[in-house]
């Protein structure tokens, strides 16, 4: 095996042969790694003929798969290390906060406290016990419990999302909370309830509303776990407690297609949007925000090999992913999908902070992006990725076609900051099988989205003119939202809206190793049969001698994309080799 | 945009089943020593109730329906009342109502269409806010005031509510594709398929099955 990392390159005239003086990013914050992590090297490295097969995501399945030579492999950071100790470091934030008097501050015997937290769709996957919400609200209600706070309710901020169900409840806030306030105390938001109230409009027209029970507290704390950029800040509260009327002022084609990318909020009218809402929520309720950054750590255990490079891989690993190609590919669909479902990351927290929303949000991106951004140079003809088992919105259920579109076109492609790693009208070659499966208790309404409208267009402005609305007022999708366990009604189409930009982008999308010639044609993908028939169909319409990128994730990273106009096959790409600092620290 | 919301009733929105109002009717009776007598006659029958429920939803309610004969016009109808705000509201799903009013709130025309003796339908509708006129059940044939314990044809059950259904559509100029359909009977398949927006409510495992191949939704009131 002789992957060359990084080679001595012969610089062509066009491009510097030095690369430019990287500006430090943030304060001077000193980010350790996990004990066992690898040293960061930058994270790309280039296919040659030796190089070994890599790991693609393949829905509920993996392929192993030979890329073309030359092929650019770009790889997340290794995970961050966790903080010491977490609990001393969420005291000290809410004792130390930003912009904002202390939590213990602000209690005082008899007020009216209303706790909100991030809901199931946040981490992925889940994270294994004690969950992150769970040692925040313990300590902020143990803090309150000393300071005679006692009309205490804790709302579970799912806006459109689905309800969680009990189990994953006590999973998230552990036993004793669960004990305490379940159900009464402890309930999953309802975007339909009639409580629901009108607190002001923006200078653009978009509505704020926010929970009767919020607006007769004297204090709102909420809980957030923030995996990506996207999360947290302003949209924790304007989204996370707001129904359809406030959502739709957003969550629609002409915001989505605004935004270069949802992961750079400088350049996002979905962060401006929310923004311009956050102000009037921050001036109509005390709100005391509490974010914590994790790591990347997806996997461990049996599943530990997917953390690491397939050159770093033991024989061992070897041995235990095909092992479990094997028990997979004798598994049912369903089977398959519950093996998945069972994944708890062991995800760390690297840091929290509290106080005034945008003061704590800025704090937390900056660690967010030391953690997940991976500087690489150059756009690509074809990007290849693998489509995982998961998305934010089908935990403990099926990865459908729409919501296979929203990663490969919505959140994928969004992974960027700068320009997106796929030039513009190339081609992105995933990994899924793209079936026809669909859970009717979860995503009832996709269902129909699906079959009925799809095939009727795909145009997202029509989709939302004409048929949104009807969805949003059936009765049937409105009663599953509020009593079962579905998806809001209007969320397949907003699925679809989060992936305009991506569609605007891309020329083609190909899905490799896809069973379903149809569900490919309803979403506007090319079916190909395998990852070699794949990018034979990309080479058609790509320039000679295309440049071909890999994304090795999950675990998730965030590229940042510079000069575009540079080949990734140029040898000045491989300076990325040199970010790291050689002794395992990352970040500025 | 002209359309309808049809409701079955029994376990649709009530946790009563078709034969919780004749219990209730036979232990009414002024005589308890006639009333013990008539329930043991129903329970003798049960192995009759039991095939004609495999044979077909409309047999077994002929069937039941049989163990009203005697009793008198005025006195059905005078209990009908009680029977609706003892047993079926009393019994109503708790997120039954709120559908009922989700589908109103859409300017929906609302339909009950159940198996249930027309006597107790219509009452329980107008608690629900449902108009009269669109309150459909089985009716009982009468001779001089008393009951003769069988169904005027035709018996609405299966295939027959999804004809009446098409028939109202005609009538009053709604869009079948455009309407919504509520049950949890596998029997009322037919009532289910006709319809744009059918959903299984509260099933059981074999209207379960279907809808998951019908790729219905499924609502779980209870």
């Amino acid at each position: 095996m002789t992957t060359q990392k990084t080679p001595a390159p012969s610089v062509p005239a066009t491009v510097p042969a030095r690369a430019p003086e990287r500006k430090p990013q943030g304060p001077t914050v000193r980010i350790r790694r996990e004990p066992n992590a690898p040293a960061w090297d930058g994270g790309i490295v280039y296919t040659e003929k030796n190089s070994p097969p890599r790991v693609l995501y393949y829905g509920d399945d993996f392929r192993l798969e030979n890329l073309p030579v030359g092929t650019r492999v770009i790889f997340p950071k290794p995970p961050m290390a966790g903080l010491n100790n977490p609990d001393a470091a969420i005291r000290y934030a809410l004792n130390h906060p930003e912009q904002s008097e202390p939590l213990y501050a602000k209690l005082y015997p008899g007020m009216k406290v209303t706790i909100a937290i991030d809901d199931i769709s946040l981490p992925l996957p889940p994270m294994k016990r004690p969950d992150i919400r769970e040692r925040v609200l313990t300590i902020v209600l143990q803090m309150m419990a000393d300071h005679g706070v006692t009309d205490i309710e804790i709302i579970i901020a799912t806006a459109l999302h689905r309800r969680m169900k009990d189990w994953e409840v006590r999973h998230t806030v552990g036993e004793k909370i669960f004990r305490d306030y379940w159900p009464d105390r402890l309930y999953n938001f309802d975007g339909e309830d009639e409580g629901l109230e009108i607190v002001g409009t923006t200078e653009r027209g978009e509505v704020v509303e926010l929970p009767r029970r919020v607006l007769d507290s004297d204090l709102l704390i909420y809980v957030n776990v923030n995996l990506v950029p996207m999360d947290g800040g302003n949209k924790s509260v304007s989204v996370g407690l707001a129904g359809y009327r406030s959502l739709k002022a957003h969550h629609n084609p002409y915001t989505m297609r605004e935004c270069h990318s949802y992961m750079d909020p400088k350049r996002s009218s979905l962060s401006d949007s929310v923004d311009r809402m956050g102000k009037i929520v921050n001036e109509t309720i005390d709100v005391f925000h509490i974010e914590t950054s994790i790591n990347n750590h997806m996997f461990d255990g049996q599943m530990g090999f997917l953390m690491k490079r397939e050159e770093d891989w033991t024989d061992f690993d070897w041995l235990r992913f095909k092992g479990l190609m094997f028990g997979l590919s004798k598994m049912p669909a369903d089977a398959r999908t519950a093996v998945f479902s069972r994944i708890e990351a062991p995800y760390a927290m690297t840091g929290v902070w509290a106080g005034k929303t945008n003061a704590v949000h800025e704090k937390t991106l900056e660690r967010v992006y030391q953690q997940y951004s991976v500087p690489v140079r150059g756009q690509s003809d074809v990007v290849i990725q693998g489509m995982p088992f998961i998305s934010p919105y089908n935990i403990h259920s099926i990865l459908n076609p729409v919501l296979v579109q929203v990663l490969a076109s919505g959140y994928m492609h969004n992974l960027y900051r700068g320009v997106p790693l796929l030039k513009k009208g190339g081609t992105l070659i995933i990994s899924n099988p793209a079936e026809d499966r669909f859970d009717a208790e979860q995503h009832p309404s996709y269902i129909e989205f699906f079959h009925r409208l799809l095939p009727l267009t795909r145009d997202s402005t029509v989709l939302h003119k004409k048929y949104e609305q009807e969805f949003a007022d059936n009765p049937i999708y409105k009663q599953m939202y509020r009593r079962g366990n579905a998806y809001h009604a209007v969320h397949p189409f907003y699925m679809w809206y989060w992936g305009e930009a991506g569609r605007a982008h891309m020329g083609r999308v190909i899905v490799a190793g896809a069973k379903s010639d149809q569900v490919c044609e309803t979403l506007g993908y090319e079916p190909a049969r395998n990852l070699a028939e794949a990018i034979e169909m990309a080479k058609d319409t790509a320039p000679q001698n295309p440049s071909f990128t890999m994304v090795h994730s999950p675990p998730i990273m965030l590229c940042d994309v510079e000069d575009p106009n540079v080949s990734p096959r140029e040898p000045a790409d491989r300076h990325t080799g040199g970010h790291g600092n050689g002794n395992g620290q990352h970040g500025s | 945009m002209s359309r309808a919301a049809f409701f079955d009733v029994d376990g649709t929105l009530t946790r009563t089943n078709i034969a919780s109002a004749l219990g209730y009717y036979l232990q009414s009776l002024q005589n308890p020593l006639l009333g013990a007598f008539r329930v043991a006659q129903q329970v003798a029958r049960l192995p009759l109730l039991t095939w004609a429920e495999a044979m077909d939803r409309g047999s077994f309610n002929e069937q039941l329906f049989a163990a009203y004969q005697g009793f008198s016009e005025d006195r059905l109808r005078v209990l009908a009342d009680e029977v609706v705000d003892r047993l079926l509201l009393p019994g109503l799903f708790p997120g039954a109502r709120q559908l009922v009013d989700a589908c109103a709130a859409q300017g929906m025309t609302l339909v009950l269409i159940s198996g249930s003796p027309d006597f107790l339908v219509k009452p329980f509708g107008q608690r629900l806010g449902f108009d009269e006129r669109f309150c459909f059940g089985n009716r009982l044939e009468f001779v001089r005031n008393t009951c003769t314990g069988r169904i005027l044809p035709p018996v609405l059950a299966g295939p027959r509510k999804a004809a009446m259904m098409r028939e109202l559509a005609d009538q009053h100029g709604w869009r079948l594709t455009d309407c919504y359909a509520y049950s949890d009977d596998s029997a009322d398949a037919p009532m289910l398929s006709v319809v744009g927006h059918p959903a299984a409510v509260n099933p059981g495992p074999r209207l379960r099955r279907m809808a998951q191949s019908q790729r219905w939704p499924v609502i779980e009131l209870s």
